[in-house]
């Protein structure tokens, strides 16, 4: 087969095609303190200033070798641009919504801002997925993020109060959900028009405080209304167990889900063939974190063998990871192909 | 460009607060001769980065007494050629603390213990063996002491001598006063010091939303 680019690659597997090879691809952030310093765009600066995000972002295709190039590294750029505070943190740690101060006590509060798209901390992501996809477009896929309306809750509303919310008044929850949808849509259209070839969609109904009913009960439709609504393809990324609602996200018409490592490859490969394809898997905190190689390709392999048809971290990896097992990843996909020329099943289309 | 050159990395400080919050990074390599040494290395293309490098370098044989391997100004071991690789990683830490404005000097074998208000010290007892002694007597001094000790194994990677509870050793045989000296107040509270150093390397890992406060 002829030799594909990185977007040719990722794009053609999140759409079942045929494939050169398995791609290495991140729906979420894969920056390092180390690579902050090779390229002098250190946190907090690179999440507020598009150039920075873009020169940040780029390093994971010119430095890591990987398929894609994903620039919104933190989760809260949009909550920002709703008028959540943000504790900004320095180059070592992440931005965080100051989720003890909700912003909104009921659905009546929820206003999608006039300034929604041009607030800097949302422009600056427009601005550096179009500086990426005039530098790198025809190599690497361009991907973009916008969180979902679950995520968004809980920064606006706070966890512990959205969640008793969701169990105490199903009606609200909805009506708040679907009024927050749009600051989904919106943003996700406008990173489209920069340039963005695929939209991550964060929505954290996480295996440890949502249960798969939850996810059919409050959120599969609206994602299926995002798959139809956002024009390319999307991305779902849940933390934690969660094989109780893949059959539901396989419902949904995203192109994929990026799963946690709490999952097994191939239980999750059984659930969701041929429906959504998978990405992720391969450990954080214990792996990419705090061990070598060795392991990090032994994860590989595994999500490999199981036919899983995009390979990358299962979520944004800690800010210290070393850059040795981060380059580890596409090295292992590329000496398994080499050792595997039938490929990993994904290559049958 | 990412270097393939290093070693594994055994300790990262993410930002140095003496230049610039640049990260620094200690990789464990192989010396010419097959001893044990680690190099110091940044990613920072910062003007001025080297020179920091290389003064933690000579930080780490003042306060650790490493010493410079010939091959390259960013190496550093141990002349018994050991790698002792737990007492490496602190004292790594500890060298990027130092003020590099100030005049470097060694840390004494003693230290101050409010606890007992008593001075506890160490005592080079030759062939890499230690023995932490107190200037008071009593069962709470004895127990500190035996912290001590035992700390000294927790941060040194020493090892603890059968049927003592103030003796310590190195398994290379050698002695290490400086490095003993500049762990020893940490040694008063070596629990304390392993969950900073937890903690710090929990620092960067994202939680989702459902974990944040």
């Amino acid at each position: 087969m002829k030799q594909m680019t990185g977007r040719q690659r990722v794009l053609a597997a999140l759409a079942g095609e045929p494939v050169d090879h398995t791609p290495v691809c991140n729906p979420t952030s894969v920056t390092t303190v180390e690579l902050m310093d090779m390229v002098d765009a250190t946190f907090p600066d690179a999440n507020r200033n598009g150039e920075l995000m873009a020169r940040l972002a780029a390093t994971s295709y010119t430095e890591l070798g990987f398929d894609s190039i994903m620039p919104v590294f933190t989760i809260i750029q949009d909550s920002s641009a709703l008028g959540c505070k943000i504790q900004w943190e320095q180059k070592d740690n992440w931005p965080t919504v100051k989720m003890s101060e909700p912003i909104w006590q009921d659905a009546d509060d929820i206003r999608i801002p006039p300034d929604f798209l041009t607030h800097p901390d949302t422009a600056c992501v427009m601005e550096a997925i179009t500086l990426l996809k005039r530098e790198y477009g025809d190599e690497a896929a361009i991907i973009g993020k916008t969180m979902g309306p679950w995520s968004l809750a809980y920064h606006c509303f706070g966890v512990e109060m959205f969640l008793l919310l969701s169990l105490d008044d199903p009606g609200k929850t909805k009506l708040i959900l679907d009024r927050l949808k749009q600051a989904t849509i919106e943003f996700g259209l406008a990173q489209i028009e920069a340039g963005a070839d695929i939209l991550t969609l964060p929505d954290h109904a996480t295996g440890d405080l949502v249960s798969g009913e939850w996810y059919r009960r409050y959120l599969r439709d609206l994602h299926q209304e995002f798959a139809e609504r956002l024009p390319v393809p999307l991305i779902l990324h849940i933390c934690g167990k969660t094989l109780d609602r893949m059959p539901a996200i396989a419902e949904t018409g995203f192109a994929a889900f990026h799963y946690d490592s709490k999952n097994d490859p191939r239980q999750a490969m059984e659930l969701t063939r041929d429906r959504v394809a998978l990405v992720g898997n391969v450990n954080n905190p214990e792996t990419l974190f705090a061990r070598g190689p060795e392991q990090v390709r032994a994860e590989v392999e595994k999500n490999l063998n199981a036919g899983v048809p995009l390979i990358g971290p299962e979520c944004a990896i800690p800010l210290q990871t070393p850059l040795d097992n981060l380059c580890e990843i596409p090295r292992a996909v590329r000496e398994w192909h080499r050792e595997h020329p039938a490929g990993n099943g994904s290559q049958d289309g | 460009m990412i270097r393939t050159d290093l070693g594994r990395r055994i300790e990262l400080v993410a930002m140095d607060t003496h230049f610039h919050d640049i990260t620094v990074a200690l990789h464990r390599a192989a010396g010419p001769d097959g001893r044990a040494a680690y190099d110091l290395h940044s990613y920072s293309t910062r003007d001025g980065a080297r020179e920091r490098l290389q003064g933690i370098a000579a930080a780490m044989q003042e306060v650790a007494g490493m010493e410079a391997a010939p091959e390259s100004p960013l190496r550093v071991r141990f002349a018994c050629g050991e790698a002792h690789e737990q007492a490496v990683r602190r004292a790594f830490v500890e060298a990027c603390k130092l003020d590099p404005r100030q005049p470097i000097t060694p840390r004494p074998m003693e230290v101050y213990d409010k606890k007992t208000d008593s001075t506890i010290r160490v005592l080079a007892e030759g062939g890499g063996r230690y023995r932490a002694q107190a200037d008071e007597t009593g069962s709470k001094v004895t127990r500190r002491v035996a912290t001590v000790a035992g700390g000294l194994v927790k941060l040194a990677g020493m090892e603890p001598l059968p049927g003592s509870i103030d003796q310590v050793r190195f398994a290379c045989g050698r002695d290490h006063d400086l490095l003993v000296a500049l762990l020893l107040k940490l040694a008063l509270n070596a629990r304390g010091v392993l969950r900073q150093q937890e903690l710090a390397a929990a620092r960067g890992v994202l939680a989702a939303p459902s974990q944040q406060r």
